[in-house]
């Protein structure tokens, strides 16, 4: 089993077999910060491909800053984000008013992931780009708005919205109750 | 709820969630990869066409050049060697006109009737008039439009004329009839035309050609002196000129007799280092009914990589500037591929890496699918060259264009998986190897090289080979003719 310095070594060789490795160490939890912004499972593996291609060619300058998850984690959200910017031209993303829902406790215990994920895929474009950046990655409104070229304002709405649209959904899947009991909202 | 916990939350709910994506995605990551890796080696080989060209265009360029400045010096030699020759005509005319004065001295007391110094004396003053004469018409008529120094040069070589044509005129023809040989006019008009004839060419000629007019011109007054005075001497100052044009021409003819025989036998060591390019390779689709097999064989076939050759070579100049030199090489070519199977023993104990000849249908059963990975295979020829050369530059720094053949004898291929789990396989040539055991290559290149010291000459060979035919057997239904271009190094040692 190579070290993780060695397989970073392996890569900058181009050595494939050093490649294929890191692949399989991080390929799962990449997929899933694709799927998170994507709206389905090729649309997600597409990411996932330019992604590791990005991460294969740029390892050379990896400086161990960070962890190497980490930065493999920014390359596959700068480059969903580079997808999504397509849509986001023909679909500008403006301020949205909020459902002005009850705040309430939402407790995701008991909450498969795949569960959740689904929710997220069902937001609008706009909701779910911003509420992935802010509340998973921990992304600020400014860097959020600098980043996809849109007002704080309009981050923040958005976010608001993705968050009450949630709550909605949450509410609304009866099924969810049945199937994990402890989840409440 | 506070930002933080709703982040936490979230955090936390895709903390340790893992998504197995499908196989099909490290398969698109790989050939994007090796895309890039193939535009990576087609930049590397445009870069090696790019040096072969332009060293090709600069070998062209010197050519040009130095054909051109040959020609110049070959035609401005030519003109020497002509003026020579006129001035060993003037020499010996000069004897001529000395062995005819002496006659003519010598000769006067006999003939009756005839005072031989008034004669001469009359000679002499009419000779002056005469030639001041067509001195001056000649002037007028043939210098109009040249500069002083020309003319003044040409005034002098026409007044020779002018003089040395009296000399043949009625006067001297009606005496000399009397007391000369009629051989000895008939030279002394020739001798006059030709000279005439010269100062028409060099008044039309360049500087150079003046200056030498003039020491022509210089030449001949002492024969018009020596018809003044009494006395008469031999011209040891012609006579000397002559000889040394003589020597000079000698050793130049022997100048180049050294230069068709310097350098004529050496041996040379080197290596060369360069890429390979298959692009133009192809598969039969009836290769294997296998749809892997047949994407391993076509991986195989089309991988482009690098190549190496050491070998020692034989040289001889054959002429001035043709030279044929052969030798003996040993070449390898490596390429990496993607096979995404491998095949088994009978006993399915042992597993071999796949390759284009174990791809067959006879040998499908064996094939078990696998997930890719890279084998790097080595061929290993003997490589028999044989090349003529053209030498456009001949200085101490040679340039010289080469083309020829070689014959490339195929010894071995080696599969080298880049896992633990597969060995390494050795396919030597034979009926079981797909690789043609001889090929025939055509060879084309420049040679750059400088001579330091009596007898060693170091050479930069930039060139391309190409096949002939497929490097693959034709019954494989494989085809491959890699276009290579290297960059030899050699070091050379000059046996004579």
């Amino acid at each position: 089993m190579l070290s993780e310095t060695e397989l970073i070594e392996g890569c900058i060789k181009n050595d494939r077999t050093s490649q294929q490795a890191l692949y399989d160490s991080y390929c799962r939890k990449m997929m899933v910060v694709c799927l998170r912004y994507s709206k389905g499972i090729d649309e997600a593996e597409d990411i996932l491909q330019e992604g590791f291609v990005k991460v294969f060619h740029a390892i050379k300058g990896f400086r161990h800053e960070a962890k190497l998850e980490t930065w493999i984690t920014r390359i596959m959200v700068n480059t969903a984000l580079n997808a999504q910017r397509k849509k986001m031209y023909l679909y500008p993303m403006v301020d949205v008013e909020d459902l002005h829902l009850p705040e309430q406790e939402i407790s995701l215990s008991g909450i498969h992931f795949k569960q959740l994920l689904e929710l997220i895929q069902s937001l609008p474009q706009g909701c779910q780009i911003v509420f992935n950046m802010f509340a998973i990655e921990g992304y600020s409104h400014k860097e959020i708005a600098e980043s996809l070229g849109i007002s704080e304002g309009t981050s923040k709405s958005q976010f608001a919205r993705a968050k009450s649209l949630l709550q909605q959904k949450l509410l609304k899947e009866s099924t969810y109750y049945e199937r994990y009991g402890e989840g409440r909202i | 709820m506070e930002r933080g916990e709703f982040n936490d939350l979230m955090k936390d709910a895709f903390k340790d969630a893992e998504v197995t994506p499908s196989e099909n995605v490290w398969t698109n990551i790989e050939l994007d990869l090796e895309k890039a890796e193939g535009g990576d080696i087609r930049r590397r080989l445009f870069y090696y066409k790019m040096v072969a060209a332009a060293s090709v265009i600069f070998a062209l360029s010197v050519g040009v050049a130095s054909v051109f400045v040959v020609n110049q010096s070959s035609r401005f030699e030519n003109q020497q060697a002509l003026l020579k020759n006129k001035q060993k005509d003037i020499a010996s005319e000069n004897q001529n006109n000395k062995v005819n004065e002496s006659s003519l001295a010598n000769g006067s007391n006999s003939v009756s009737g005839i005072d031989g110094k008034n004669t001469k004396e009359t000679l002499e003053s009419e000779l002056h008039s005469n030639a001041n004469q067509d001195e001056v018409v000649r002037e007028k008529t043939e210098l109009n439009d040249k500069g002083d120094t020309k003319s003044n040069s040409v005034q002098s070589s026409s007044s020779i004329a002018a003089n040395q044509k009296f000399l043949t005129g009625n006067n001297l023809n009606s005496f000399a009839a009397t007391t000369l040989p009629l051989e000895n006019n008939q030279k002394a008009n020739q001798t006059v035309d030709r000279i005439i004839d010269d100062s028409k060419m060099f008044s039309q000629s360049d500087l150079i050609l003046t200056s030498s007019v003039s020491r022509v011109s210089r030449k001949q007054v002492p024969v018009i002196k020596k018809l003044e005075g009494t006395e008469v001497k031999p011209d040891a100052g012609a006579l000397l000129l002559a000889k040394l044009a003589e020597r000079e021409m000698t050793l130049q003819a022997e100048d180049k007799k050294k230069e068709i025989r310097s350098e004529r036998l050496w041996t040379s060591v080197g290596f060369a280092a360069g890429g390979f390019n298959s692009v133009n390779s192809s598969v039969s689709p009836s290769t294997s009914s296998l749809a892997q097999n047949n994407f391993t064989a076509n991986r195989q076939t089309k991988a482009s990589g690098s190549t190496y050759s050491v070998g020692i070579n034989l040289g001889t100049k054959i002429a001035k500037r043709w030279v044929l030199q052969g030798g003996l090489n040993y070449l390898t070519q490596a390429s990496d591929y993607t096979a995404n199977s491998v095949v088994t023993s009978a006993d399915f104990q042992s597993f071999k890496v796949a390759s284009s000849n174990l791809l067959n249908d006879e040998m499908s059963a064996r094939v078990v699918s696998t997930a890719s990975y890279q084998v790097n295979n080595t061929l290993q020829f003997v490589s028999l060259p044989l090349q003529a050369g053209y030498i456009l530059v001949n200085k101490r720094v040679v340039v010289q264009l080469n083309s020829g053949v070689s014959t490339d004898l195929f010894l071995q291929n080696t599969l080298t998986p880049q896992n633990s789990i597969l060995e390494k396989t050795t396919q030597e040539s034979g009926s079981d190897s797909p690789y043609r055991t001889v090929n025939f290559s055509g060879l084309v290149g420049t040679e750059i090289s400088y001579k330091f010291g009596e007898h060693y000459r170091l050479a930069l060979n930039p060139g391309v080979r190409y096949p002939f035919n497929s490097i693959y057997k034709s019954d494989v239904g494989l085809s491959s003719s890699p276009l290579t271009f290297d960059v030899g190094l050699r070091f050379r040692y000059i046996f004579h």
